[in-house]
């Protein structure tokens, strides 16, 4: 890339984070201008519904990061992208050489009477965070609808500010597209411990100072926050004519249909290697991965993103937890290792050799190994009954997929 | 062979006292070794954090404690920074990355013992079977 051509890219999160990373360490001199509209930039956006953390926790980067890396801010609304510009909301015009669309998701706005209202909030933006806490002073009930990944942070979240959660989920248990119904009853139960949670009912209606179910049932509720999930932002590539399926459709090399312009992280959608289907992977650690690739790409090199599959942990007020890849399909053998007494329930789901999901609750130790299996494809058919054994480990990772370094040679 | 003398060394390295017997009586119980002892028939080996070039344990830490340094090739963990999310747990193909529950919870992890200067385990292994040496792109960049 020639010195004189300009870098833009729009969002601030890890995406944006780690292409600029990848970039600066190549290049030192390249003009990058990012457009955000995060007035407080580095926060951590898993990190949100935390209360009492320090800000070295809260940052992801500290606050010098753009300064340090020689990177221009522009404050602002990115709307479309026309021919070599960006043109924000206030009539700006920003021209770039290369573009990168970093714009993550959005939540998804149920079709609810009364869903406008002022005491109605998403949780998905540090700003959202700040206005649930200045909104809630005084205020006794909360209604959290969805029990997923943000539900379950948000009803944490207003517990500790000191409220009575009840949460409302449409499915008979909680984050039912990764649980099956025997850890989606040990993870309700957790919850119930600690707030109300009303399954296999949705809201209907909600006034200043209730829900109204649809079973008929009221609850009471000062304040609503609506965490059903999260889809792609394709805001910007809708409007420029960038081509859109599930998400922004991207190519191995992250560049979307529009010449010079890449899209990376929750906003596009990606290979699902398990599913072996394009669709949104709307999680941190490919975010970042395919930040990396874009930034590579964007400076001329030939980096890849081959794809990945879903996962996630999550602490379930204490309990941990950790789903890998298709953790609720039944299609294939389930191995399972489970103690209701310690409150412990694993599973590996094999199919046709192959791990395709896990779940891990309670005893999370080493379940990157799983991961790493998945990633790998490897065959687990020899020794799949000896998965939850105490003795499992690294050791099992057959010979030809072992790091050389670990086990130089075998006696 | 798994004599396990590596993972009494990781104990005392990382324990306040650094002296084997003070360690073991005074402090013990609340120390996690850094690396696990695994052993299938005639194998065995001791496996530590690998310092992996393209960490998935960095790419998926959300709060920026797990952190790849390209000059040396450490990946660090910063306690302090951490929140105990798991993410690191989650994605570690080795399985190298701990939980320590005993006070604050947090990942931890092997820091190729950086207190002490060189890593504890390889100094007290008997048989030459763990080696610390440089990596051919650690030494390119340097």
């Amino acid at each position: 890339m020639k010195s004189s051509e300009k870098i833009v890219i729009i969002g601030s999160s890890v995406a944006a984070i780690s292409a600029i990373e990848t970039i600066r360490e190549k290049n030192k001199n390249l003009l990058i201008t990012v457009i955000t509209k995060d007035k407080d930039l580095f926060y951590s956006r898993p990190l949100i519904s935390h209360i009492n953390l320090t800000d070295g926790q809260r940052y992801y980067r500290d606050k010098n990061f753009f300064r340090k890396n020689n990177v221009n801010l522009v404050f602002g609304e990115a709307i479309i992208v026309k021919n070599d510009s960006v043109i924000l909301k206030n009539r700006k015009n920003i021209k770039f050489s290369k573009l990168l669309l970093a714009v993550g998701g959005k939540p998804i706005i149920p079709d609810v009477k009364g869903i406008n209202g002022k005491n109605v909030f998403t949780l998905t933006t540090k700003v959202d965070a700040d206005n649930i806490k200045k909104f809630c002073k005084n205020k006794k009930h909360v209604v959290v609808i969805g029990c997923g990944m943000i539900g379950i942070k948000a009803a944490e979240f207003l517990k500790c500010l000191g409220l009575d959660v009840s949460i409302v989920e449409l499915m008979n248990r909680p984050f039912a597209s990764v649980l099956d119904d025997k850890s989606g009853k040990i993870i309700a139960d957790e919850i119930k411990k600690h707030t109300k949670l009303i399954l296999n009912n949705s809201v209907s209606e909600i006034k200043e100072n209730q829900c109204i179910l649809k079973n008929g049932e009221k609850i009471l509720a000062d304040i609503v926050i609506c965490a059903i999930g999260v889809v792609p932002n394709t805001d910007i590539a809708e409007k420029s004519g960038i081509k859109v399926n599930c998400g922004i459709a991207v190519d191995s090399q992250m560049r979307t249909s529009k010449k010079n312009v890449y899209a990376t992280g929750d906003c596009v959608e990606s290979l699902d290697i398990l599913k072996c289907e394009k669709r949104p992977l709307p999680i941190w650690p490919i975010a970042f991965r395919q930040g990396a690739v874009a930034g590579s790409n964007i400076i001329g090199g030939d980096a890849r993103y081959d794809g990945s599959f879903v996962r996630n942990s999550v602490n379930v007020f204490g309990l941990p937890l950790i789903t890998l890849g298709l953790s609720n399909e039944k299609a294939g053998e389930e191995i399972v290792n489970s103690s209701e007494k310690l409150k412990v329930y694993k599973k590996v789901i094999v199919k046709d050799g192959k791990i395709i999901g896990a779940i891990f609750i309670g005893d999370i130790s080493r379940a990157g190994i799983f991961t790493g299996m998945i990633k790998d494809g490897i065959d687990v058919s020899n020794f799949k009954n000896e998965i939850f054994s105490e003795n499992f480990g690294y050791i099992y990772v057959p010979k030809e997929f072992r790091s050389k370094e670990v086990v130089p040679i075998e006696i | 062979m798994a004599c396990r003398l590596c993972e009494i060394a990781c104990l005392v390295a990382h324990s306040k006292s650094k002296k084997i017997i003070k360690a073991y009586k005074e402090e013990f119980p609340n120390l996690t070794p850094r690396l696990i002892i695994e052993q299938k028939g005639p194998l065995s080996f001791a496996i530590q954090c690998r310092h992996c070039n393209d960490a998935p344990c960095v790419e998926a830490c959300v709060t920026g404690a797990m952190k790849l340094d390209k000059r040396t090739g450490l990946v660090s963990h910063d306690r302090e920074k951490c929140v105990g999310c798991w993410m690191c747990v989650m994605s570690c193909p080795f399985g190298v990355i701990l939980m320590d529950t005993k006070e604050k919870k947090v990942a931890t992890k092997c820091d190729l013992c950086a207190d002490v200067g060189s890593p504890a385990c390889v100094d007290a292994c008997p048989n030459e079977a763990l080696v610390y040496k440089e990596s051919e792109k650690v030494k390119k960049i340097m």
